[in-house]
């Protein structure tokens, strides 16, 4: 039982420092960064499922502050995606655009009228 | 001969154009660590080969055109407007925190905890001269926390009022500073097109400095100066012509509170308040400080501030309560506090012990009905929580209230801390994206960028995922779940 503890709290440390890791490729958010970042990111996400479907974590409060890191991480993280989208979206629309339609989306002077959104 | 001297000519001009091109290049690894420095390109011209009509074709050098990007320059900018603002607001807003230690330990908080405890004792022990002495000790200490804190913000405000000042005083010199570029590109246009880079450098230099102060829009002129406004309203430099801003404090008509502390305004040349137009950098962050926190704890010419509806309402109750009262001996009881009543932003600052108050004069007796030896004794020990109207602030009791401003100064601390974290991110973000921009030409790349995009939109999912993933196990890992 505390073998399985320590491993689920070691998971929930290795997915925090992958979380550090991703956040530090995305200070740099250019084109090279984002393939290594979203691999991490699937080792992230694939840590966590294997927590949550075998359950070792049950009553473990220092995995549970790990975790709390990771949301806070994953806010910050969540932040700079929102705004290298944005910085961009509006780089490419200053260099590609052609205006802007009446409802204000962007318009695309070689392709059809489209935006650039973010979706968390 | 006309191909020879054609061919010589088609020669030097390339030879030209490369010198120009190796020059640029220096100039851009010994300018790589200056600020504000964008990468300079040298345009190399094909020039048209058509030897029937004498062209023999070869290179030229063009324009040189500065990779400068306003975009990248601006969003650079504008986090340096944002982290200068958060900056400037966490380390008077954590000073102000510490003033209201939450953990009821130490500052007012404590006091004001110690002085409930004293009347639940005194209650218990209503003829106990030690429990008297220990309420007149315990009050004592109130009165002096309320001056502490009153003081200590006052001595916050004359700091921030100092750093606002000083904040002006940068603005302008860095004004100055870039009338002076304009001036310079005014007098010496390049010959080449576009700016001087050494000048530009200057120029950009000083914007992001000025950016950290204040929020301000930059545009260009056709003959390449800057237009700088303040707030995007109020104009700081155009062309040849710099505009000074000035700090003032001075109440305003309309003022209530007589010798209230005044608001900090900041005026234009004209004399104008243009204080509305300024929120970002670190003067939009020390106004919001100096005009909206401060004001809400000490008061100001229109509010009173919370401290000082704290220490008036816990002085007037207990007052109220203690001179209903009766003593042991069956006199009328005193009043604990007095204060300053001259005008309802002193409260805090002039709350003290009674003069006249003496142990032998607080009254534990209420008359009722029905009488009791430790009435009045046992409603203060509950005034800190009273649910009666008349002990409540605002549909608050006294607690509730203290506790409320606590944890407001608590938070706008905690957000400002968090801002200047995430500011800090993001300027990193922007500043690479302008190195990108300058580095290299992203106009090729823009198709991959476009890419870019799906891409981020997939990171952005991920991390949902990972919210939704940690959230779910914070429950399966909380020990009461």
């Amino acid at each position: 039982m505390d073998i399985e503890r320590d491993e689920g709290l070691n998971a929930c440390l290795f997915a925090e420092a992958k979380m550090l890791e991703a956040r530090q490729l995305l200070l740099d958010a250019g084109p090279g960064a984002i393939e290594p970042c979203q691999n991490e990111l699937q080792q992230i996400v694939a840590t966590l499922e294997k927590l949550v479907s075998d359950r070792t974590l049950e009553a473990n409060s220092s995995a549970s502050s790990a975790l709390l890191r990771i949301r806070r991480s994953a806010q910050a993280l969540k932040l700079q995606i929102e705004y290298s989208s944005r910085l961009y979206c509006g780089w490419v629309q200053l260099r590609l655009g052609a205006g802007y339609t009446q409802q204000g989306l962007p318009v695309f002077a070689t392709s059809e009228p489209g935006s650039c959104s973010f979706e968390g | 001969m006309g191909s020879l001297f054609g061919t010589l000519n088609s020669s030097l001009d390339a030879i030209r154009a490369f010198q120009t091109a190796l020059s640029i290049s220096q100039n851009n690894v010994s300018n790589a660590s200056t600020p504000g420095y964008a990468r300079q390109e040298a345009n190399l011209e094909a020039l048209p080969f058509l030897p029937s009509a004498g062209l023999t074709g070869g290179v030229q050098e063009g324009p040189t055109i500065s990779t400068q990007n306003e975009y990248a320059d601006q969003a650079v900018r504008t986090q340096l407007s944002q982290q200068g603002n958060y900056s400037a607001q966490s380390a008077p807003l954590q000073s102000i925190q510490g003033l209201f230690d939450v953990s009821g330990q130490t500052g007012l908080v404590g006091a004001l905890n110690t002085l409930f405890q004293s009347f639940s004792a005194w209650a218990e022990s209503p003829g106990s001269t030690a429990q008297q002495q220990a309420v007149l000790t315990a009050a004592q200490s109130v009165a002096q926390s309320f001056q502490s804190t009153a003081n200590t913000l006052s001595q916050t405000t004359v700091q921030v009022n100092q750093q606002i000042d000083s904040t002006v005083q940068q603005i302008n010199q860095l004004a100055t500073q870039i009338q002076a570029d304009n001036v310079a590109i005014l007098k010496n246009p390049n010959p080449s097109g576009g700016v001087d880079p050494g000048v530009d450098a200057n120029l950009h230099a000083s914007l992001e400095s000025l950016s950290k102060l204040a929020d301000v829009t930059v545009t260009y002129a056709s003959d390449g100066t800057a237009t700088v406004l303040l707030g995007g309203q109020t104009p700081l430099v155009i062309g040849a012509q710099q505009n000074d801003i000035q700090a003032s404090f001075s109440n305003t008509a309309g003022s209530v509170n007589p010798g209230a502390v005044p608001n900090a305004q900041i005026l234009d040349a004209s004399g104008q308040d243009i204080t509305g137009q300024i929120s970002q950098g670190a003067l939009g962050g020390l106004l919001n400080i100096r005009n909206s926190v401060l004001p809400g704890l000490q008061g100001n010419g229109q509010e009173t501030g919370s401290l000082n509806q704290l220490a008036q309402q816990v002085a007037d109750r207990v007052n109220q309560v203690l001179t209903s009262g009766t003593t042991p001996s069956g006199q009328a009881g005193s009043p604990l506090f007095a204060y300053n009543n001259a005008s309802p932003v002193d409260v805090a600052s002039t709350l003290s012990l009674d003069p006249n108050i003496t142990i032998g004069a607080l009254a534990p007796a209420a008359a009722g009905p029905p009488p009791t030896a430790n009435g009045a004794a046992l409603e203060l020990s509950n005034l800190g929580q009273s649910t009666n109207p008349a002990d409540q602030i605002g549909g608050q009791s006294i607690l509730q209230f203290l506790s409320a401003a606590a944890t407001q100064v608590g938070q706008q601390a905690s957000n400002a801390q968090t801002g200047q974290n995430a500011a800090t991110q993001l300027l990193t973000q922007a500043q690479a994206f302008q190195n990108q921009i300058s580095g290299v030409s992203l106009d090729a790349e823009a198709v991959n960028v476009l890419q870019l995009q799906e891409g981020y939109q997939a990171a952005g999912r991920m991390v949902s995922v990972i919210d939704g993933l940690a959230q779910t196990l914070i429950n399966m890992a909380t020990p009461s779940a």
